[in-house]
């Protein structure tokens, strides 16, 4: 297998996948906004069928972040939902130790996740691989964490991908095209954006929403380059800032946020956020016939599509 | 030439000359070339420095590989040893960049190494200072980033690449398996973004790689800032060094107020730097006149 867990295309001409992000799940207890998270995440099931979601971190916070992830496998194994998870900033807020967190995924039916290699930096490090109809290899979904703080002589910077994890993705990648062949695009799933995010909304080529500032690291490990530098790299998403939604062409890599998912409001002690701001997930498309061409659409709670590049499908 | 380490006194202070983006080159008659000659030689004399770290850009034009004869011609009578790394107009010029590295190699006053050349570009090495003890008081680390590395969908100039950034961290690990308490100074030409002044258009993660690296006390860059001066970020300065030459990068008008950028870190670690400009007075990097440095060893 190329990745932990890989998938086939089959002749479907697109691999869709779910992006949701900052679902922020503090607990099943009370009726609460958890309840109509999960019936977003069916309604987008229903609607979209992807072939995965994938969850870009902040999936759960406070002291239950264990039972609510616990829940949250349960609801995505009743469902049959598959999906991948890479680590936010929030599940580590309360101290579940992380390998805590690991065995609930692990252990369940429709999750995939790996922690990653014990030397690189992060605990949500792996790939997922696709496959087209002849059975070749042509995505390479990448997950990353790059959510644990790190200190920088002595400054404490919010995370960055360190060489540890770049040196890990580009040498799987050439190992990945050894024995599977050139020709497979990768997509990077992460939680916080990269500082190429603020360029491009410097640049002023982004569409979509930006409500609030960019919240990046304020030292650039050179993931971007490294993205570059495989040449393979089609897409990055992100969450992380809850009301920015855009997306932007980045010297050739499409740079998205996803649409916040959850309906909970950490910064509210995980009652329901007031905002107005709609929510939902990222459809992303890949294209076995034409693997360069990555769309996305923005999918709103209620059924409304958001075109962002290329069409709705 | 020399080996890659030197034995200081380091009782005393440090003095390191940075001299940049020179241009020489046969236009106007070699009389611009000339001149800047003539200026590197009362910098050097008025400096008297440790060493001489030359970032890049020394040679453009037509006759690269005759001004760089000359200029190591230069460097070898007055006889401090100096270190090198490319710019882009070395390599822009019609000499290839294995032709230059030739004529480096050559110069018995030169520590320019090619490097590893499974690591992306020309010229990534380090040289040693050491006390009479062998221990390393200073590193001295050149890196080539003067590539126009064109990803795909993008031109211009790349900050380094991966493996350079690999490159340094190894490297420096094995220094650190040996010694520590020395301080390493980084010479490159492009300036990194962090210079806040981009000159590149991808960052490659250069300037956290050496941030990570707690010895790393400062990065130098070319004169293509334009302006000279220095910030510090992260505890490391930022050093952008002035043009030293009368070349114009396109051949055309002389330029004006060639400079040298001296640097000096006393035993207690203490730093301070001026300029020498040819007019034969040090100012600093406000332009404002300084006194000449403090006298240093014969």
């Amino acid at each position: 297998m190329a990745g932990i867990r890989d998938f086939h295309m089959g002749d479907n001409r697109f691999f869709k996948i779910a992006q949701i992000t900052d679902i922020h799940l503090s607990s099943f207890r009370n009726e609460g906004p958890e309840q109509p998270t999960l019936a977003l995440i069916e309604e987008i099931a229903e609607a979209e069928k992807p072939d995965l979601f994938v969850c870009t971190g902040d999936l759960a916070w406070r002291h239950d972040t264990v039972p609510c992830i616990r829940e949250f496998a349960r609801f995505m194994d009743e469902k049959k939902l598959w999906w991948t998870f890479a680590y936010g900033n929030h599940e580590r807020d309360y101290g579940p130790p992380t390998r805590v967190i690991e065995r609930i995924l692990k252990e369940s039916e429709y999750c995939i996740f790996d922690a990653g290699p014990v030397e690189i930096k992060g605990q949500s490090n792996y790939v997922v691989g696709v496959y087209n109809r002849n059975e070749r290899l042509r995505f390479a979904v990448w997950m990353l964490d790059n959510c644990e703080y790190t200190e920088i002589r002595g400054h404490r910077t919010e995370a960055y991908i360190d060489s540890t994890q770049i040196d890990w993705f580009t040498e799987e990648k050439k190992r990945l095209c050894t024995e599977y062949g050139d020709g497979c695009r990768s997509v990077f799933f992460f939680h916080i954006p990269l500082p190429e995010y603020q360029e491009a909304l410097d640049a002023g080529v982004t569409m979509g929403n930006c409500g609030e500032k960019i919240c990046t690291t304020e030292v650039n490990s050179g993931a971007f380059a490294a993205m570059k530098e495989m040449g393979d790299v089609i897409g990055v998403f992100v969450g992380h800032d809850h009301t920015n939604d855009f997306v932007a062409d980045w010297h050739g890599i499409k740079l998205c946020y996803g649409r916040v998912t959850g309906y909970c409001d950490h910064r509210r002690g995980g009652y329901p956020a007031n905002d107005a701001f709609e929510r939902g997930a990222r459809i992303i498309l890949l294209d076995q016939d034409n693997v360069d061409k990555l769309q996305t659409y923005l999918y709103i709670a209620g059924g409304k599509v958001i075109p962002q590049i290329g069409e709705a499908q | 030439m020399r080996g890659d380490t030197i034995i200081i006194d380091t009782s005393r202070e440090f003095r390191l000359l940075q001299l940049s983006d020179l241009r020489l080159a046969t236009w106007h008659g070699g009389s611009l070339a000339e001149k800047t000659l003539e200026f590197v030689r009362n910098a050097v004399l008025a400096a008297r420095p440790d060493f001489i770290a030359v970032t890049g850009d020394l040679v453009c034009g037509y006759f690269p590989c005759e001004m760089l004869r000359s200029f190591c011609a230069v460097m070898d009578e007055l006889d401090v040893p100096w270190g090198f790394c490319f710019g882009d107009r070395d390599r822009s010029s019609v000499a290839d960049p294995k032709s230059l590295e030739n004529i480096l190699e050559g110069s018995s006053s030169c520590l320019y190494r090619t490097g590893d050349e499974s690591v992306f570009g020309y010229g990534n090495y380090s040289v040693r200072f050491t006390d009479e003890n062998g221990k390393t008081v200073h590193v001295l680390c050149f890196i080539d980033n003067s590539c126009l590395h064109k990803y795909d969908g993008l031109s211009g100039y790349t900050c380094s690449s991966l493996s350079q950034n690999q490159w340094f961290r190894e490297s420096q690990l094995k220094l650190f398996r040996e010694c520590d308490g020395f301080i390493t100074w980084v010479f490159v030409h492009t300036p990194l973004p962090e210079f806040e002044n981009r000159s590149v258009p991808v960052n490659s993660g250069l300037f956290c790689t050496l941030a990570e690296d707690p010895t790393v006390k400062y990065l130098f860059c070319g004169g293509d800032l334009g302006t000279p001066g220095v910030i510090e970020k992260l505890g490391i300065k930022l050093i952008c060094g002035p043009s030293s030459g009368y070349g114009s990068a396109s051949g055309g008008a002389e330029t004006k107020n060639a400079g040298a950028r001296l640097c000096t870190v006393l035993a207690d670690g203490e730093f301070s730097t001026c300029i020498f400009m040819d007019d034969g007075t040090w100012r600093n990097d406000d332009g404002q006149p300084v006194p000449a440095p403090g006298e240093c060893h014969e």
